[in-house]
C-alpha cells in the first residue's frame, strides 16, 4: 500500500491577494473606524460564584 | 484597587443588580413600543428583507424629516438619561460601541437592517483622509446636530479611480450611499456631529476594500461576510487541531462559497489528508472558468514535484 505523504500547512501558498477577516482593515489614512458596523454582545453572568457552590 | 462604596454595595446584592437590569429592560421596551411601534419596526423589517426605502412611508419620513428624527432621538435620550439619573450604574440595554472619536448606539435591528445613533467627535489637528474604505452596504442618514464636511466617494468602473464630491453637513442634511461602489466619509467635525443612520447589508456582501485616494491603489481587502469569516476561523482551528473528523465539511467548503474561503479550506484539507486534499485540488484545477483553477494548477504541479507519490491517487476511483 502506498504511503500518503504529510504536507505541512506552512508550505502551502496563500492566494496572491490576501483577504482579511470580516472587520479587519487598515486604519491608516482613515479618520474614523466607521466603514463596518459590527457590535459585539457581552454576556454578563449575574450569578455570584458563592451561589453556585 | 479602590472600589466605590456604591459599586461594592451592588456587588454584594444580586437582587439590586437584577432589579436595575429589569428596570432598564422595561424602560427600553416601553421606548421601543412608544417610539417605534407605530409602523417603524414593521418598515425596518421590510427594509431588512430588501424593500426599497421609498415604499416604506414611516421609515423614510424618519430619514427625511429632521423634526421626526429629532423627536425620536430626543425621546430616547430623555428616557435613558432619566434612567441614569435615577441610578448611575444602570446598564443601558442597547448595543453600543465607541472607538476613537466615534460612538455608535443601535436603536433597533431587524435582520440585516439597523437603525443607529452615531456621534462623531472632533478629532483635533488636520485629519484629512488619505484612504477610503468601501464596504458593501446601503446607508441612509440624516444629520441631527452639528457641522462637518461630507466626502462622498464613488468608485469608477475602471480600476484605480475614486471620484470625490465634498459637501457641507449641518442639521437636516441627508446622506445616502448604496452598494460597494459608493461610500461617504465624515471629515472636519466641528465639536461633534450626531447622525441617525439606517443601514442594511446584503445577504452575500462583496469584499470590503480600502483604496488610496490619490491613485485608487488597493491598500487592503477583507471579507464582507461575517459568516464566511466565522467558517474561515473554524477551518483554521480545526485544521490546527488535526481534526480528521472535520475533513468532510472542510472538503465541502472547497467546492462553494467565497474564493478565499475555498482556498483556505483546500490548504487545510491537504494538510489534514494529503490524498483527499489532492483529489479536491485536482478537481478545482480542472474547473474551467473557476477563479481558483489557475492557482490550483500551479499548486498541483508544485505538489507533484515535491510529493510524486501523490500522482496515482487521483487515478483511483472516487469512493463517493
Amino acid at each position: 500500500m502506498m504511503k500518503t505523504p504529510t504536507i505541512d500547512l506552512g508550505s502551502l501558498p496563500s492566494l496572491e491577494t490576501a483577504t482579511g477577516l470580516f472587520g479587519s482593515g487598515t486604519q491608516s489614512g482613515v479618520a474614523y473606524n466607521d466603514a463596518i458596523v459590527a457590535l459585539m454582545v457581552y454576556v454578563y453572568d449575574t450569578l455570584p460564584p458563592d451561589s453556585l457552590v | 484597587m479602590r472600589i466605590d462604596d456604591q459599586i461594592k454595595a451592588l456587588r454584594g446584592d444580586p437582587a439590586s443588580q437584577r432589579r436595575l437590569h429589569d428596570e432598564a429592560e422595561q424602560a427600553a421596551a416601553r421606548w421601543r413600543a412608544d417610539a417605534l411601534g407605530g409602523g417603524i419596526l414593521g418598515d425596518l423589517k421590510a427594509f431588512g428583507e430588501g424593500s426599497s426605502l421609498r415604499n416604506l412611508a414611516q421609515l423614510s419620513s424618519l430619514l427625511e424629516d429632521i423634526h421626526a428624527a429629532r423627536t425620536l432621538v430626543d425621546g430616547f435620550v430623555e428616557r435613558m438619561a432619566s434612567l441614569l439619573q435615577a441610578n448611575p450604574f444602570t446598564l443601558i440595554p442597547f448595543r453600543h460601541n465607541s472607538s476613537q472619536g466615534l460612538v455608535t448606539l443601535q436603536l433597533a435591528r431587524s435582520g440585516s437592517a439597523t437603525l443607529s445613533l452615531v456621534v462623531y467627535e472632533e478629532l483635533g489637528g488636520e485629519q484629512r483622509p488619505s484612504a477610503v474604505t468601501f464596504a458593501d452596504m446601503d446607508r441612509h442618514e440624516i444629520v441631527l446636530r452639528g457641522r462637518a464636511e461630507g466626502h462622498f466617494h464613488t468608485r469608477c468602473a475602471r480600476v484605480g479611480a475614486v471620484e470625490t464630491r465634498i459637501e457641507p453637513l449641518s442639521q437636516g442634511t441627508r446622506l445616502t450611499s448604496c452598494g460597494p461602489m459608493q461610500t461617504r466619509q465624515i471629515v472636519a467635525v466641528q465639536g461633534s456631529l450626531a447622525i441617525l443612520q439606517l443601514s442594511r447589508t446584503p445577504t452575500a456582501p462583496a469584499l470590503t476594500e480600502t483604496l488610496r485616494l490619490s491613485d485608487g491603489a488597493l491598500l487592503h481587502q477583507s471579507c464582507g461576510h461575517k459568516l464566511t469569516s466565522q467558517h474561515e476561523m473554524a477551518i483554521a482551528l480545526l485544521g490546527e487541531m488535526g481534526r480528521q473528523d472535520a475533513l468532510e465539511p472542510i472538503l465541502a467548503m472547497t467546492r462553494e462559497g467565497a474564493d478565499h474561503l475555498r482556498w483556505e479550506a483546500l490548504r487545510h484539507a491537504l494538510a489534514l489528508d494529503a490524498a483527499a486534499g489532492f483529489q479536491a485540488l485536482s478537481e478545482i484545477a480542472a474547473l474551467e472558468g473557476d477563479a481558483l483553477a489557475s492557482p490550483a494548477q500551479k499548486l498541483r504541479t508544485q505538489l507533484l514535484h515535491s510529493h510524486p507519490e501523490l500522482a496515482p491517487k487521483e487515478l483511483q476511483p472516487c469512493p463517493a
